[in-house]
């Protein structure tokens, strides 16, 4: 079984083993590396760097790359001049940095690094790549290939965020598969520096240890000299990094770096790593990482930070240190990490350090939490200091909420400039205005998950929320007790006068009541219908009320009933409520104990409760036989439309009149459309509520029904009509009374109010 | 779509029952018939879901909590028990039942409807004062005007022919303003049925 040897404790491991059994650290795979050109997991960060970069390809050609060249910021310009400076200056210092192990032996996926081809590396894996290579051996030449790209924001954090965890290095004995620290600094630019290539190939052979793990590169040892850096020195921006964007291996990467640093001790070849010196260079580049690792100050848009591409030429406050070194002198301590121009204090030769780390910086945090620095830092500041964003087309047009484009606050009314003109504040400007603060809070209404509200719903419901405001409001009025026992008293008082005047209206007004000369036409429209009805034909007699008005509509129907009684027609009684059949039949005995010779046994049939609402009276008008199949005797139920009378009846139309008695006019509107259109010539007939009257004139004016008797007084013209006293004529003192003593009270009432200060006038003075 | 059969069959069958309206052709009454068959029995259905939804999870549940007002729940039950029980023993159309029945329903609703005369005369005279304005003054004064027109104590208007005139012009007012309610209804009604055809409107997804 081939074994595969961890690059970093050189034990053997499973062939197929993705990590390192024993260290955790990350194995590599020739033969992918062969195929690929690349590990695998180089192959999943390209994958996600070019998903996340899609819109933006990384990949460019040499004449793409020479103009992102130009787009370099300038810090890391200046590394690399600095660099170049260096390395030109110790080249001839630097023997061990020559190539233990010829070009040949370079796989092939490096060989493409060197022949410019890299360009298809991701840099999405700075940022744990750097972290990687900080703990390790880091060769100047891989850092010289790596640089900012130019054409993302995410790879300009990536970049910031490798700084960060630069500064959070630590100190350890292993060392990861060289490949996974060289691969992600391998992009387009290395095309572009085809000079530096052949001097790098030497220290990337070093890296790339990986391939042949006896092959141990040159600068391995003299990268080990990092390992003995304290601690302390780094454990606080560490953890101050955390706040960036994690990568996905980045945990494990620290996995891989504690474990054998508690194993293996730093040797005593290691070079001495002058801390202090790394903290005073670092130093001035401490409020640039500060200012990473800060929560975004309230007003300040990090969304504009982020988004900001380097190459806008705007943004070089953020990656310039020096920029932002005054501003937050106060947070860190700057120092500069390497000093070239002590070489006595200079722990490393120039080759020990990769470029990038000899002309950057490090941070030398505070001991302060973050949080309380983010507190500190002055936000005028801040934003003085930070350029605004010349973000792309593109971002701008899919930024949620643009700045820019917000709609101005509607100034409100300077209150200072409102004068008060009534009242105790006459004369004092900015008072609170009783109309500003008036429907202006409410209480939040919720709604649930379950009901869905569209915000014209909301609008309609705010609408009658401010309609019932006042009302609502009057009940959070704390009444007196004596007024609310005043008031008790005055409702007893006007209940008992009504009763009293209903009760003795009568031999009151006896002397006084006016009979009506005129008769409505509705009324007299039934009493023709009636008289012309033929004698064979039963008359359907339905109820559709409440029990509640039973006392008016009994007296409206009467004179009717006993009417078509004394004509001796036959009924069907129906209804579409449950009681209203059991309340016909009772007044229709009553009513027959009138009229002599009127045997209720053999003139009435019960039908019953018709359920439904307006589908059973459609069914009715369809198929009656079906819709009510069955009448009620006493004890059994039997087949109705076996009865002598209704056996000439298969519809409505068969009927010789179909009379209502409704209280509402919504049940009374639903007859007279679904009923009405199928019948014929049979005369649609109501006797009705007061209360529904009105809403039945219009059906009556355009023919769609024959005739109605409203309330009391089409009873009364109808008995008048008839001419036959009976409830209505015989109460009629009691009821004119009572209207004119309810009209009375009323006009009074009016009177007094409109006399007496309104109710808003009365609830302000209190 | 949260469910496209009880869309389906809304659409048809309000299809079908408009249809039945404009063509009353066999084929159509043959399937229109049946279904308002079916939304009748429905419509008996779901009144005895809620008399046993409003006496068991109502009633009986307040019962079971503590600290409730638990007397009327247990008027309202046992009254309950007993009508079903007498009306299942002698049968709904039983003559002393239904007596009982009545007697008792129709004071109790007359009652209440007596309170509201007297609740609204109370009213009455708070008329103008909250709504101390136009509408508010033209409401005050219809009232008092419709209320003496129909006391029938203008009656000798017959023999004044400009009185009478007068008289039957605000007759016909309440008459136009049912025209307008009743038109407003129409749209509404028109509209709702048009929205429930199309999908619009679902009152039956719950």
């Amino acid at each position: 079984m081939p074994e595969n040897l961890c690059p970093i404790c050189q034990r053997p491991n499973d062939a197929n083993a993705e990590r390192c059994w024993y260290c955790q650290a990350v194995l590599s795979h020739e033969n992918e590396a062969e195929n690929n050109g690349n590990t695998d997991w180089l192959n999943s960060f390209r994958e996600d760097s070019a998903q996340s970069v899609e819109p933006f390809p990384v990949e460019s050609t040499p004449e793409e790359s020479e103009e992102k060249q130009e787009e370099i910021p300038d810090w890391l310009a200046r590394i690399r001049t600095r660099e170049q400076l260096e390395r030109e200056a110790s080249k001839d210092e630097k023997p061990k940095a020559e190539p233990e192990e010829p070009k040949e032996d370079l796989p092939d996926w490096l060989k493409e690094i060197k022949a410019g081809n890299s360009g298809k590396q991701s840099e999405t894996v700075f940022q744990e790549e750097s972290q990687t290579t900080s703990e390790n051996t880091v060769s100047e030449e891989v850092f010289e290939k790596t640089e900012l790209p130019s054409s993302t924001q995410k790879e300009q954090d990536d970049t910031e965020e490798w700084l960060s965890h630069l500064a959070a290095w630590r100190p350890v004995d292993n060392l990861p598969s060289a490949s996974d620290s060289l691969n992600p600094f391998l992009d387009e630019k290395n095309s572009n520096q085809p000079d530096n290539l052949s001097d790098q190939s030497v220290h990337l052979t070093s890296l790339t240890g990986s391939d042949d793990t006896n092959k141990q590169p040159v600068e391995l040892k003299s990268s080990e000299g990092w390992q003995i850096i304290p601690e302390e020195s780094v454990t606080e921006p560490e953890s101050s990094n955390q706040d960036g964007p994690a990568e996905p291996d980045q945990t494990n990467s620290s996995v891989e770096i504690e474990k054998p640093h508690e194993v293996m001790p730093p040797g005593p070849d290691e070079i001495a790593f002058d801390v202090d010196s790394l903290r005073e260079e670092f130093g001035s580049q401490e409020s640039f990482s500060t200012i990473e690792n800060q929560e975004p100050e309230p007003g300040t848009s990090p969304f504009k930070e982020e988004t900001q591409p380097p190459d806008s030429g705007t943004d070089n406050s953020l990656l310039e240190p020096a920029a932002l070194t005054d501003s937050f002198s106060t947070t860190s301590e700057s120092t500069p990490a390497f000093l070239e121009n002590l070489p006595g204090a200079e722990p490393f030769l120039q080759d020990d350090l990769p470029e990038w780390l000899a002309s950057a910086t490090i941070n030398k945090i505070d001991q302060k939490p973050a949080e309380e620095i983010s507190q500190e830092l002055d936000s005028k500041i801040l934003d003085a200091n930070i350029d605004e964003a010349n973000l792309p087309d593109w971002l701008q047009a899919i930024r949620p909420i643009s700045e820019k484009g917000l709609p101005e606050a509607e100034s409100e009314p300077e209150t200072s400039q409102i004068i008060e003109e009534v009242g105790l504040l006459a004369g004092i400007s900015g008072t609170l205005q009783s109309s500003q603060v008036s429907g202006e809070f409410r209480k939040p209404v919720g709604y649930g998950s379950a009901l869905k509200v569209s915000e014209r719903q909301k609008s309609n419901a705010n609408l009658l929320a401010s309609l019932v405001k006042d009302n609502l409001d009057d009940e959070d009025v704390e009444i007196p007790k004596n007024q609310k026992i005043k008031h008790t008293l005055f409702r007893l008082a006007l209940a008992a006068a009504l009763i009293l005047i209903i009760l003795f209206g009568n031999s009151i007004m006896s002397g006084l009541t006016v009979v009506p000369k005129l008769f409505p036409p509705e009324v007299v429209a039934v009493y023709d219908k009636v008289n012309a009805l033929p004698t064979d034909k039963p008359v359907l007699l339905t109820g559709d009320f409440e029990p509640a008005v039973t006392g008016e509509l009994s007296w409206s129907s009467q004179t009717l009933i006993e009417h078509m009684m004394r004509r001796n027609l036959n009924f069907a009684v129906l209804s579409v409520n449950p009681g209203g059949d059991v309340i016909l039949l009772q007044q229709l005995e009553t009513i027959s104990q009138k009229v002599p010779g009127y045997d209720l046994s053999t003139h009435v049939i019960d039908l019953g409760y018709l359920p439904g609402g307006s589908t059973g009276l459609q069914l009715l008008t369809k198929d009656i036989r079906s819709a009510v199949p069955n009448k009620y005797d006493v004890y059994d139920v039997h087949a109705a439309w076996n009865s002598p009378i209704l056996q000439s009846v298969h519809s409505l139309n068969d009927f010789g009149a179909v009379i209502i008695n409704s209280d509402k006019p919504e049940s009374a509107r639903v007859w007279v459309e679904q009923i009405q259109p199928a019948m014929d010539a049979t005369p649609l007939l109501f006797v009705i509520s007061a209360q529904a009257a009105p809403l039945l004139e219009p059906y009556y004016q355009s023919g769609q029904i024959s005739g109605y008797i409203g309330g009391f007084s089409g009873s009364l013209a109808y008995e008048a009509i008839f001419q036959q006293s009976s409830n209505s004529t015989n109460h009629l003192g009691a009821f004119q009374a009572s209207l004119l003593f309810i009209a009375a009270l009323v006009f009074m009432g009016g009177l007094i109010n409109l006399i007496r200060p309104s109710a808003i006038e009365h609830k302000g003075h209190h | 779509m949260k469910s496209p059969l009880s869309l389906i069959v809304a659409i048809v069958s309000g299809l079908i029952v408009l249809l039945g309206y404009f063509f009353p052709s066999p084929a159509i009454h043959a399937i229109r018939t049946p279904m308002l068959d079916w939304a009748v029995t429905l419509a008996g259905v779901a009144s005895f879901a809620a008399i046993l939804h409003l006496i068991f999870g109502v009633h009986i549940k307040r019962l079971r909590e503590a600290g409730s007002k638990k007397t009327f729940s247990i008027v309202v039950i046992v009254v309950f028990l007993a009508v079903a029980i007498s009306g299942l023993y002698f049968g709904p159309d039983q003559a002393e039942f239904q007596k009982v029945v009545t007697a008792v329903q129709v004071p109790i609703e007359t009652s209440l409807m007596a309170l509201l005369a007297i609740t609204l005369s109370y009213s009455s005279l708070n008329l103008l004062k909250r709504q101390r304005n136009w509408m508010g003054l033209v409401f005050f004064l219809s009232v008092i005007l419709y209320l003496v027109i129909n006391s029938g104590v203008l009656a000798f208007s017959a023999d004044i022919p400009a009185l009478q005139n007068l008289l039957s012009g605000f007759h016909q007012l309440p008459t136009a303003g049912a025209r307008g309610i009743l038109l407003g209804i129409a749209l509404g009604s028109l509209a709702t049925g048009i929205r429930i055809l199309t999908g619009s409107d679902r009152p039956y997804s719950g």
